[in-house]
């Protein structure tokens, strides 16, 4: 504050101290970095999750199928249901000869593209389960010729969880007590025989959709016995 | 007194066979549709022992559709509804939010189901790219139908136990009907070598259908559809046809046929159209012959590229 005088009049002269723009500053940066953390909050909620994460390591994300194995384990999938029904009707697993005479693919080849109809299927069943297991019979002749095997054999693995003998690891009933199936998809490079074994300690991948409860939150429902 | 305790027992043996037979001729649920096909396969497993119905008109356009207030009165009203649950049917969800309907049975299709990823392409001009993002087209196929189709008969089983085996069985005949025409156009393909051929499609709204055809499909040209293209997307559009050497382009039947020219004087690729099997009058047998024509402009247009060249 300082004061000036003049010959008519005193005048009196006032500072006023400007408001702290330091503070003002620190709160607006406060602020926005609130919004933007909020922001990458939110987004971390709604962006998608690499369900890669938390597979298990004998699982496989269906986004990798390569060729045209997408198709068959659409078509494998798209049985589970008729499967299911027949059993329920005749009491017993439906034979490969019944599920080529429901016109149900990847059994009856003709509702498949070529490339797809090679694939000889047999099933290997048990009172609580049933394995349909396919494998491609005719492997491109490059892979003969040592390139790089693609996709050759699946099973379908369909289990009574009612039944005291199913093999592991599954879906579990804890989670869902009103689940009485559990469907699984298993894929092996290679062209092999039908494993007596475990499918994990034998080199088989369990396929898994992102959009299916065996995907992302895998840990949760899975039975922890990789053992048959 | 015999007479009195044998009309009382009969009377017990009565009761509860009637109840059984009200609580299933009870069972009359109102199903809404949120998509064509939905509201098709619906009719198909439940017949006329539910009521089946749309939440949007004939006309409209899912991804466009802004709700009224009529559309939430009847939401209301309904027991069960179908949806998409991947994006495709966006509109439901500010409807589900305004309206608080406990009792709504929600069966989402896209649940369970293996999904194409669909890595978006976006214009060179646009940010954003390798987004990894899912297909929500689901219902543009055949055994992704049968999928969701035996999915819809289970849930629905669930909710009335009565009619349980009557949905199932209605599902599958009604999956046999659609495995012959998946058959009958595979058998037709099998006769076309499609080895010379390159396929492009304006977005990847058919990518199922291709794929369980066991065709690929070279380059997706205009990933998002339903946009009017402007004029740099459309020198984008043509660039890539021509980069990616397709002989065929599969476009929506509501693309202009003012762009169809543009890109055809351009390029020289055949052009052929696919229904998006979503617009139109909504009936039970609407997916049936959407997809049989989309099944046979596929072949026709093989047919034609093939003995053209």
């Amino acid at each position: 504050m300082a004061e000036s005088r003049t010959p008519e009049k005193v005048y009196r002269e006032v500072l006023v101290v400007p408001l702290a723009a330091r503070r003002e500053a620190l709160a607006l940066i406060i602020i926005i970095s609130l919004i933007v953390l909020l922001m990458a909050f939110r987004f971390s909620l709604v962006s998608s999750v690499d369900s890669r994460e938390s597979l298990k390591t004998y699982q496989l994300s269906d986004l990798y199928l390569k060729n045209q194995a997408p198709t068959l384990y659409r078509s494998l999938l798209g049985v589970v249901g008729d499967i299911m029904d027949l059993r329920e009707e005749n009491g017993s697993w439906p034979d490969i000869a019944l599920l080529k005479s429901e016109a149900l693919p990847p059994f009856a080849s003709n509702f498949l593209p070529i490339g797809l109809r090679g694939f000889v299927w047999e099933r290997h069943a048990s009172k609580g389960w049933v394995d349909y297991f396919g494998v491609n019979g005719d492997v491109a002749s490059a892979e003969k010729e040592g390139a790089d095997p693609l996709e050759n054999s699946f099973i379908l693995r369909i289990i009574d969880l009612q039944s005291e003998d199913h093999p592991h690891p599954h879906l579990g009933q804890d989670n869902d007590p009103a689940m009485r199936f559990s469907s699984q998809i298993w894929m092996n490079p290679q062209v092999v025989d039908y494993p007596t074994e475990s499918l994990v300690e034998r080199g088989w991948k369990w396929i898994v959709s992102a959009g299916t409860p065996s995907g992302g939150n895998a840990d949760a429902v899975i039975s922890e016995q990789p053992g048959e | 007194m015999k007479k009195i305790v044998s009309f009382i027992l009969v009377m017990l043996a009565i009761i509860p066979l009637t109840a059984l037979t009200s609580r299933a001729a009870d069972c009359n649920l109102t199903i809404g549709a949120s998509l064509h096909p939905y509201y098709s396969w619906v009719k198909n497993i439940v017949g006329d022992t539910a009521k089946v119905t749309t939440l949007i008109p004939p006309g409209s356009d899912p991804h466009t559709y802004q709700p009224m207030p009529a559309d939430l009165e009847h939401l209301q009203g309904l027991d069960v509804l179908i949806i998409n649950g991947l994006g495709h049917d966006e509109f439901v969800n500010p409807m589900l939010k305004a309206t608080d309907h406990k009792d709504l049975k929600i069966i989402n299709t896209g649940k369970g189901l293996p999904l194409i990823p669909s890595f978006t392409q976006h214009y060179a001009f646009e940010g954003n790219k390798n987004k990894v993002s899912y297909n929500s087209h689901t219902y543009i196929a055949i055994t992704g139908a049968i999928q969701q189709i035996q999915m819809i008969a289970r849930e629905l089983g669930k909710l009335c136990p009565a009619q349980a085996t009557m949905y199932k069985k209605n599902a599958r005949a009604y999956a046999k009907k659609l495995r012959k025409m998946l058959s009958a156009a595979l058998a037709k393909i099998d006769a076309i070598d499609t080895n010379t051929l390159r396929i492009a499609t304006v977005h990847d709204g058919y990518a199922y259908l291709f794929q369980e055809l066991g065709i690929e499909v070279a380059a997706v040209v205009q990933p998002r559809h339903g946009i009017e293209p402007s004029a740099r997307q459309l020198q984008d559009t043509i660039k890539r046809i021509k980069r990616a050497k397709v002989n065929i382009l599969f476009t929506e039947l509501d693309y202009k046929k003012q762009y169809v020219d543009i890109i055809f004087q351009e390029t020289g690729c055949r052009i052929y159209s696919l229904s998006h099997v979503s617009k139109g009058e909504y009936s039970k047998d609407f997916f049936v012959k959407a997809m049989q024509k989309n099944l046979d402009d596929i072949v026709q247009a093989l047919t034609e590229a093939t003995t053209a060249k």
